[in-house]
């Protein structure tokens, strides 16, 4: 048995995936989550239509990473859906690839009836499975046509020199060039002992299933069904009542829905099986990815025995069907119309702060961009028209005026103020390219500073916010890091000879708890926690967990678990990056759209996007009201240095 | 296909496996709505620092330290694994010794090991231990108290240019602690013949024993009462003394609010009651006492919010478990439904009176209804009509526009009361009671089931999907949100309580330090209790 969801986790540098469905919450917050969270290409690929309803489904505040962090993009396919589940991880020294038929998220991932086979390689070698995925990979972004997309991608290809193995022999497959269904017979061959079965998805008509009887000729025949499989038992029925040879119809026990695709051809002994992404409908099986889906599955062999037993889920057995129970199977699933919307592929923010889209059909009716959640939209005035292999025409775009406030995800509306396309992730390309940094160098706020920068007091206040207060609560770190006793006399009955005093200042904060109660009481944090409450709902400023303590321990640790050298920071580097991480984390908390939610109206924040200026901070009551009229313009240093520490502040700030 | 022999087949490169379904844990999962946190983790440690739920009893600080000392005199190997083996069996003797004591019937910490053994027992009691973890009830609900008041200093804390390698007594104070202690014991046979070895003990060394140890038996030994609170109520060097202030308010308002209110020494109600009728009352916000009264009517306000969204929490579960379809809901679909059956047309009982609901009404003429037939009567009865109501939801609604409206009088509190401060406390998940409060006064424009689904969205769905997350790989969803459908699983509990808010505690250890006393069966704060109550809020 295979565990997908443990294959995330740090160390890898490359995460590529693509999907049909995507689960964002669960994606971002704890897949994710478990990645690297600096030095990290992460890219997922999905159907642009259950992006759409993923991403209309999800409160956009909740989303922190997405398009800052990480790509999630939607791909339109004209003639049916982009349909495959493929995993790759991976980093200099070697990876993993997992292709099989679960989604990105938790039901595809941890919890469904999914199938997965796994591939690996190292950094002299690949599985010829890799190879071959990365050339369908390439074949298939040559059509796209996504600028940002082709970007990572190179990158992906600096980072993983493995990746260009040899194809040859491989057992992925794809319908790229050929159906699915042909590569299967064309194993297999033709007139053999049995076909099995199993998908969750049929055709209306089982035409698929009925092409593979046409084409395998099997003597007999099982289908498998898990519980709300869409299959229509009346023609299920007829085609088992017009068939020449036993055709056995299966339902697995417990009930429960198994998204696992798997067919088998056996002949004597031994035979070969297909699995993966394709229902068995026409659009996946039998058709190449320019009439049809976009497949990807896994064509292998083995012994007629152990095909039989793929057949059986972990925990599930499969009892026959008589005649009145399939009858009562069903399809319950009805055409899905053509989506006259306008197609919106990508938004990305551009440097200045307006914002460049790419959509298609290309329209010349006047549009305007739409944040969701904010009110305000902003107008598409500059436009040209290019080609685009898969698609035909896309039209690009550029809004004239500039974002104010930060956004996950937006939409294109008409003049009336209404959508007309689908939601797509707002792309921070600056943001992403700082994210595939290193950590030491992998943040805005560094560039904000240089040695001189530091004046000591304030650099004496941030360490002691660093030391105590968490300003990202929900991804505060959670891990322990176990500390050795080093030096202690374990078990040394000597130890008891030498017993001294026991100076309890000491004493660090693990060992004596913590006391919560400093927060209001102290200037600092009075301050700024008065800012919080004015501002926010969540987060609140609290006392860094005690897991979250020894975080600079953390990083040494991470970098120990890569296979590097602990380092050796210097006191100015390490100040430099408390700098960093004390502003950063506040940046990144008062700029959290997850904070808006909760009041729309009253809790908007302008963030000075010149990094340079790391110390401004704006609140802003309404959208539309000058700050400056508020008299609600913090300059954080102030803040953060209290009354007294003014004018070193303000000398600071000068020079930053 | 070729081959036909059936040694000629093996399983090729990619063969196929299934998911692992062991892989992610069904649990219960506690704290659904990431409420109870807020207390726990947020407000309790500002409030009552270095006091845990389950560090009740006075005498044990003492008896812990007895055994460290104890420990430590007789050189026995200093590693945790036998410290640890040497503190749960004194645990179990000396829970055996609390049963055993004839007057009183109090419960050790390991009661449900040492009882039926004891039980068992004829006229000796066999060795054994009675609490199942590395360092007994002294690691999971002592060690922690003794090591904020100074008095231990634990495994890995600096002496000199060493590191201990178990946990020592660190005090001076400790050490005074921990001997009068042993001079209560000392004579006893117990001490003298079974405090070590392997001997079963007879039950009337036990029992001789109980009459000296017990934790009743602390008014009979002064110098270790004094000293114990001192310990929990005086300055230390090398201590925080903001903890030592912040527990002297907690124990000061509690005793002041029993000489109020005489029941709050026995019953959370009560003391919640008390708060909020100290708050109502309150003069001004400056001072030990505004301080006190604002950060506890804060925490029990907290507690309010918190019941009001477990009711909803409860009915908006039942009608998805109820409802659901085949896949799963679209989102708006289930929205739709909260607005359509938990807010039915019609009228219902709530307390005193009954009130007209539609789901078009305005929320403000609902408020109108609820403020009418909830005038004069305070939050924790209107908590009692919430829960009894028919519509929780309802029920839940009515009981935060009644909060809404009593939390009105600590409006102006100042930032730095003690209000603010604790009201102000949020959750990663979750707005604290100002920050609810504030945008639940933002809904009172809109129809009710307008409010109520802003509340089902906001403070239900979400916060129990992000909550639920967090706590992968354990899969603790009562629903979730598969891609763009809303789904609901199972039967697991929809029940959460209150957190500890202390209130045990406070009461055990302010009644074994002497400080309140039931004349026959009325508390009554003694003498010293009016001494601290001066101290404090002087």
């Amino acid at each position: 048995m295979i565990t997908p969801y443990e294959r995330f986790k740090r160390g890898w540098t490359v995460f590529w995936g693509t999907t049909y469905t995507c689960e964002v919450a669960p994606v971002e917050e704890y897949l994710l989550s478990k990645l690297s969270e600096t030095n990290l290409s992460a890219t997922l690929l999905a159907d642009l239509t259950c992006v759409d309803e993923a991403l209309a489904a999800v409160e956009p505040g909740r989303l922190r990473r997405l398009g800052k962090d990480y790509v999630l993009r939607p791909v339109p396919w004209r003639s049916g859906v982009f349909h495959p589940k493929t995993y790759l991880f991976g980093n200099q020294h070697g990876g993993v690839l997992l292709v099989g038929s679960g989604n990105a998220g938790l039901s595809g991932l941890m919890r469904g009836r999914e199938l997965f086979s796994e591939f690996t390689a190292t950094s002299t070698s690949a599985a010829p499975e890799i190879g071959a995925w990365a050339r369908w990979m390439e074949q298939f972004l040559h059509v796209q046509g996504d600028p940002l997309i082709a970007g990572r991608w190179a990158e992906l290809l600096a980072r993983l020199p493995w990746l260009r193995a040899s194809q040859e022999g491989s057992a992925f497959v794809t319908n790229w060039e050929v159906p699915l269904v042909d590569q299967l017979i064309n194993a297999g061959g033709s007139a053999v002992d049995e076909l099995h079965v199993s998908a969750p998805f049929f055709d209306p008509d089982v035409a698929a299933l009925e092409f593979l009887l046409e084409a395998a000729r099997p003597r007999l025949v099982h289908v498998f069904v898990g519980q709300d499989a869409e299959i229509d038992g009346a023609k299920l029925t007829d085609l088992i009542d017009g068939a020449a040879i036993p055709i056995k119809i299966f339902s697995f026990q417990p009930e429960h829905f198994v998204r696992g695709k798997l067919y088998a051809l056996i002949r004597g002994h031994g035979g070969v099986v297909l699995h993966g992404s394709p229902n068995c409908s026409r659009s996946a099986l039998l058709r190449k990815a320019d009439k049809g889906n976009v497949e990807a599955a896994v064509l292998t062999s083995g012994p007629a025995e152990r095909l039989r037993d793929l057949f059986a889920p972990p925990g599930m057995s499969s009892s026959e069907l008589g005649p009145a129970a399939v009858r009562k199977l069903t399809f319950s699933l009805s055409a899905s119309g053509d989506d006259e919307r306008c197609k919106l592929l990508r938004a990305e923010l551009q440097p200045e702060g307006n914002l460049s889209v790419a959509f298609f059909p290309p329209s010349q009716d006047e549009l305007w961009v739409q944040p969701v959640g904010i009110d305000k939209s902003l107008r598409l005035t500059q436009r040209q028209v290019i080609a685009a292999p898969s698609i035909g025409t896309v039209m690009l775009g550029l809004t004239q005026d500039t974002l104010t406030h930060d956004t996950v995800m937006v939409v294109l509306v008409n003049q009336a103020g209404e959508p007309i396309s689908n939601r797509v992730a707002l792309d921070d390309p600056r943001g992403l390219q700082l994210a595939l940094r290193p950590a030491e160098t992998g943040t805005v706020a560094d560039k904000g500073f240089d040695d001189s920068d530091l004046d000591p007091e304030l650099v004496e206040v941030l360490n002691d916010l660093r030391a105590r207060c968490a300003f990202d609560v929900p991804g505060a770190k959670r891990r322990t890091v176990e500390r050795a006793v080093v030096g202690a006399a374990v078990g040394d009955a000597a130890f008891w000879e030498g017993l001294g005093p026991i100076d309890l200042k000491k004493r660090t904060k693990r060992q004596v708890g913590h006391f919560y109660g400093h927060i209001d009481e102290e200037s600092i944090f009075a301050q700024l926690h008065a800012m919080l409450l004015e501002a926010p709902s969540v987060p609140t400023l609290r006392v860094i967990s005690r897991a979250a303590e020894t975080s600079e321990d953390n990083i040494e640790e991470d970098e120990e678990q890569e296979g590097r050298p602990a380092h050796s920071w210097s006191d100015q580097a390490r100040k430099r990056v408390r700098v960093r991480n004390v502003l950063h984390k506040w940046f990144r908390s008062v700029a959290d759209p997850q904070l808006r939610e909760f009041d729309p109206d009253l809790c908007l924040f302008e963030l000075p996007r010149d990094v340079a200026r790391p110390y401004q901070i704006v609140v802003r009551r309404r959208p539309n009201e000058a700050a400056r009229t508020r008299g609600s313009r913090f300059p954080l240093g102030n803040t953060l240095d209290g009354p007294g520490r003014r004018a070193q502040s303000h000398r600071a700030a000068r020079r930053s | 296909l070729a081959a036909d022999d059936a040694a000629t087949w093996s399983m090729a490169v990619g063969w196929p496996e299934w998911l692992d379904p062991r892989a992610s844990r069904v649990k219960d999962g506690r704290d659904p709505l990431a409420l109870e946190t807020i207390t726990t983790d947020r407000i309790v440690p500002i409030l009552v620092p270095g006091i845990l739920a389950l560090s009740t009893r006075a005498r044990y600080l003492s008896f812990h330290l007895f055994l460290l000392d104890e420990y430590a005199r007789r050189k026995l190997p200093p590693d945790p694994v036998t410290l640890g083996n040497f503190i749960r069996r004194r645990e179990f003797e000396f829970a055996a010794a609390v049963l055993l004591c004839e007057r009183c019937k109090s419960r050790p910490v390991g009661v449900r090991e040492t009882e039926p053994k004891l039980r068992a027992a004829g006229s000796v009691l066999e060795r054994g231990e009675s609490v199942d973890s590395s360092a007994g009830g002294y690691g999971l609900y002592y060690r922690s108290p003794l090591t904020d008041l100074g008095l231990v200093a634990i495994q890995g804390s600096q002496m000199g240019d060493r590191i201990t390698p178990i946990d020592l007594i660190a005090s001076e104070r400790g050490r005074q602690m921990a001997s009068t202690f042993r001079e209560q014991i000392v004579s006893t046979e117990y001490y003298r013949n079974y405090f070590m070895g392997n001997d079963a003990i007879p039950l009337v060394v036990l029992r001789d024993y109980s009459e000296k140890c017990c934790l009743c038996r602390l008014d009979e030994s002064q110098n270790e009462r004094q000293l114990l609170y001192s310990a929990l109520l005086e300055p230390q060097d090398g201590l925080d003394d903001r903890q030592v202030e912040a527990r002297g308010r907690a124990f000061g308002m509690f005793l002041r609010l029993v000489d109020m209110h005489p029941l709050v020494a026995r019953s959370q109600s009560e003391f919640r009651r008390a708060t909020w009728t100290a708050l109502a009352n309150l003069k001004e916000w400056e001072g030990s006492w505004g301080r006190a009264v604002g950060q506890w009517a804060a925490l029990h306000g907290k507690e309010y919010l918190q019941e009001a969204l477990r009711l909803i929490w409860a009915q908006v579960n039942n009608l998805g478990r109820q409802a659901m379809p085949r896949g799963g809901f679209p989102l708006q679909t289930y929205m739709d439904l909260v607005g359509e059956r938990l807010i039915l047309e019609g009228e219902c009982d709530f307390g005193l009176g009954s009130i007209i609901h539609s789901r078009a009404m305005r929320t403000a003429e609902f408020a109108d209804q609820v403020l009418t037939i909830g005038k004069g009567t305070d939050l924790e009865d209107i908590l009692t009509w919430a829960h009894k109501c028919k519509s929780p939801a309802l029920g839940g609604i009515s009981l935060l526009i009644l909060l809404h409206d009593r939390a009105q009088v600590a409006k102006n509190a100042p930032v730095g009361s003690g209000w603010r401060q604790i009201a102000g406390i949020n959750g990663a998940y979750q707005p604290g009671l100002l920050s609810f409060l504030q945008r639940f006064e933002q809904q009172f424009d809109r129809r009710v089931d307008d409010l109520l689904q802003w509340m089902v969205r906001s403070r239900i769905l979400r916060p129990h999907d992000q909550i639920a997350t967090a706590k992968l790989p354990d899969f603790t969803f009562r629903f979730r949100l598969e891609g763009s459908r809303l789904r609901f699983y199972g039967n697991a509990g929809l029940f959460f309580p209150l957190a500890d808010s202390r209130h045990g505690a406070l009461s055990e250890l302010s009644a074994d330090l002497g400080l309140w006393e039931s004349l026959g069966e009325v508390p009554r704060v003694t003498t010293l209790g009016h001494d601290l109550i001066k101290t404090v809020f002087a």
